[in-house]
């Protein structure tokens, strides 16, 4: 529907055009910074998933507590040697990247998907609907977000009624710190996607649409949301890095991953306790959020240039165009100092 | 212009009475009340001193008879005790404002002495080696997880180099003057890492759009050289995206840096607050919640005040 004269167009009478697809694949290829820092999360990935395996090989378990060698130096037994209960750092470092990156996906997803729904309600309904959306994400937007998830994630889930052996479950802590990051985290997508719908619900194929009597329903599922996509990808992309910063911070502070399951932020939790015996064990975890965290930025920033039409107009030679909307695209809050 | 303010205060006022309905249930929701404490620090206590205790504390009653209460009480500024350090919690509050006021301030004015010059520099040229460089700094800055960065720099300069404090403000070690000063270098390095890379790509990213803009070519046409052109058209211009960041910043100047005080063991106002809420201080937690709010919200406004005052083009709703 946004592209009808394509379908009578075959791919041998325009030999040299390509799909804005294969574009933005063929900008995204120039970046090369975004391109290792694809690799590299891809890696982080497949390592932590193959945490089991490696467990299998070095013949004990991220769990396994061991008083006898506690701070243990790198060896063949322990590749990166052993924490405060003599559990073996390289596991722990491989599961905690589960938690972490499991964290920051869905955290960065449900967050988007919470965004889009009211960003899309406000833009294509408008009137006292939009007034009464925005105001609130303004509400939200203003409220200091470190002190609120700590008192969010404080809170006893008992007192709201949920039973007890479900919050004594293992997962438990994993589901509620996706869900209270992205309780606060929807409102640059909803922004975003509010401003796109604005303007596509004056475009003429969405004219068009509501002519020949599509439904908003339909309209919001065929024309709107597949043109929003674009801003919703980059701003969930970059989302993920702040995610995992959070998660970092809360778990660090004894609110978000519960012990025993391992996550790189409550691995810190007594790295000042420690310090002195075993530096190493304080530097592993943050040094991996730090890389994580900067692959996923650059990866968001190679996004954006590949993918944001504007950054092909020819009005503009020289890129960094989009580099003015990065404050758009980045809470310039500071979230987690 | 009054009467966008006076709108926007009303607002404020409003967000602010949700905001403490909200924090108020929120914190009745932590484990542990007033009461179970003293239960399981006193044995022999019995139901009946339980009840008269809850009745004493206003525990029996309604949530939202007793938020009405709290809010009562708070606005004839009276925010109760601290369970915790058992003085009045306004008391507590002021010596934490001072101290989250001196370390933020401070880092503050050292990130934008860094990120002005370094965001302009990068912005004259983008896409050339120094902006890539600065660019590749900023984006370590965003993306270092700010506690790391203070247990590596305590590593560092406090247990390996023992060049610093590993943390405190010296009062206790009776530190003045300059010996003082020194239990400020690693927490305000550390804010200032934390916060420069954003400001950085602020500026630079405010810069590249007015760097854009016709008044510019007009500029350039003119035949005006290029320094001319930059301090005076580019620089005005691009300064006013800045000031909505730094009114958006405003709030934290005095609700503090909750990690970094916590980690430094600096008595502001964010690890007031981090120690509220971890030790159930129900009132600490509230005065402190409802604070960084109002501070939060007040710098909003100026924000936005600010920004329609240098720029007219601003229309205000």
């Amino acid at each position: 529907m946004t592209q009808p004269q394509k379908s009578n167009i075959t791919p041998h009478s325009h030999p040299k055009s390509a799909s804005p697809w294969r574009l933005a694949a063929r900008r995204f290829s120039r970046h090369k910074l975004a391109w290792i820092s694809l690799l590299i999360l891809m890696l982080f990935a497949i390592a932590s998933l193959c945490a089991p395996l490696v467990a299998h090989f070095l013949g004990t378990d991220a769990q396994a507590v061991d008083l006898f060698s506690r701070y243990g130096a790198p060896g063949p037994d322990h590749p990166l040697g052993t924490d405060e209960l003599g559990r073996d750092v390289l596991l722990r470092l491989l599961y905690g990247g589960q938690v972490s990156l499991m964290v920051g996906v869905s955290s960065a997803l449900c967050a988007a998907v919470l965004g889009t729904i009211i960003g899309v309600i406000a833009g294509f309904r408008g009137g006292w609907i939009d007034g009464f959306l925005m105001r609130f994400t303004d509400g939200v937007i203003s409220l200091p977000l470190l002190p609120l998830l700590i008192v969010l994630a404080a809170i006893d889930p008992g007192k709201l009624g949920i039973p007890r052996d479900i919050i004594n479950g293992e997962s438990f802590s994993l589901y509620r710190i996706i869900l209270i990051i992205a309780l606060f985290g929807w409102t640059t997508v909803a922004r975003l996607v509010r401003a796109a719908t604005l303007a596509l619900r004056e475009r003429e194929f969405v004219m068009a649409a509501r002519a020949l009597g599509g439904g908003p329903v339909r309209i919001v599922m065929r024309h709107i949301l597949p043109n929003v996509v674009t801003p919703i990808i980059i701003a969930t992309t970059l989302a993920v890095g702040n995610v995992i910063l959070m998660e970092s911070v809360l778990s660090f502070l004894g609110l978000g991953i519960q012990p025993p399951v391992p996550s790189w932020g409550n691995m810190l939790t007594h790295a000042q306790e420690f310090i002195w015996d075993a530096p190493l064990l304080a530097l592993w975890p943050g040094l991996l959020i730090f890389m994580t965290v900067i692959a996923v930025n650059f990866l968001g920033d190679g996004l954006q240039d590949a993918l944001d039409p504007r950054a092909d107009t020819d009005k503009m030679p020289d890129a960094g165009q989009n580099d003015a909307q990065a404050a758009q695209w980045n809470d310039p809050r500071e979230t987690t100092s | 212009m009054r009467r966008f303010i006076f709108s926007r205060l009303w607002q404020t006022a409003l967000v602010m009475v949700l905001v403490s309905f909200g924090a108020y249930v929120l914190i009745g929701l932590m484990p542990g009340d007033p009461i179970d404490l003293m239960i399981t620090a006193n044995p022999s206590i019995t139901s009946a001193d339980v009840a008269r205790l809850k009745g004493l504390y206003g525990l029996d009653q309604p949530l939202i008879l007793r938020w009405l209460h709290w809010l009562w009480a708070a606005l004839n500024g009276d925010f109760g005790y601290s369970r915790l350090f058992t003085q009045p919690v306004t008391t507590l509050i002021g010596p934490a404002l001072v101290n989250s006021l001196k370390l933020m301030l401070a880092s503050w004015a050292l990130s934008l002495a860094i990120a002005l010059p370094a965001g302009i520099y990068a912005a004259l040229k983008p896409q050339s080696f120094r902006d890539y460089g600065i660019n590749l700094a900023a984006f370590a800055g965003v993306s270092i997880p700010p506690f790391w960065l203070g247990l590596v720099a305590i590593l560092v300069f406090a247990v390996t180099l023992r060049w610093l404090p590993a943390g405190g403000t010296g009062q206790l070690d009776n530190a003045s003057g300059w010996e003082g000063l020194r239990y400020m270098v690693l927490p305000v390095a550390t804010l200032t890492i934390a916060s420069v890379g954003s400001h950085i790509r602020f500026v630079r990213g405010s810069m590249i759009e007015v760097m854009r803009q016709d008044f510019i070519r007009t500029a350039r046409a003119k035949g005006l050289s290029e320094r001319g052109v930059v301090i005076r058209h580019a620089l005005r211009n691009g300064m006013m995206p800045v000031v909505t960041l730094l009114g958006l910043e405003f709030g934290s100047l005095f609700s503090g840096a909750l990690i970094t005080e916590t980690l430094f063991s600096w008595p502001g106002m964010g690890r007031l607050i981090y120690n509220a809420v971890i030790g159930s201080d129900y009132n600490l937690a509230m005065a402190g919640l409802m604070l960084a709010t109002l501070v939060t919200l007040i710098g909003n406004l100026l924000a936005d005040i600010g920004y329609k005052l240098l720029d007219p083009r601003v229309k205000l709703s």
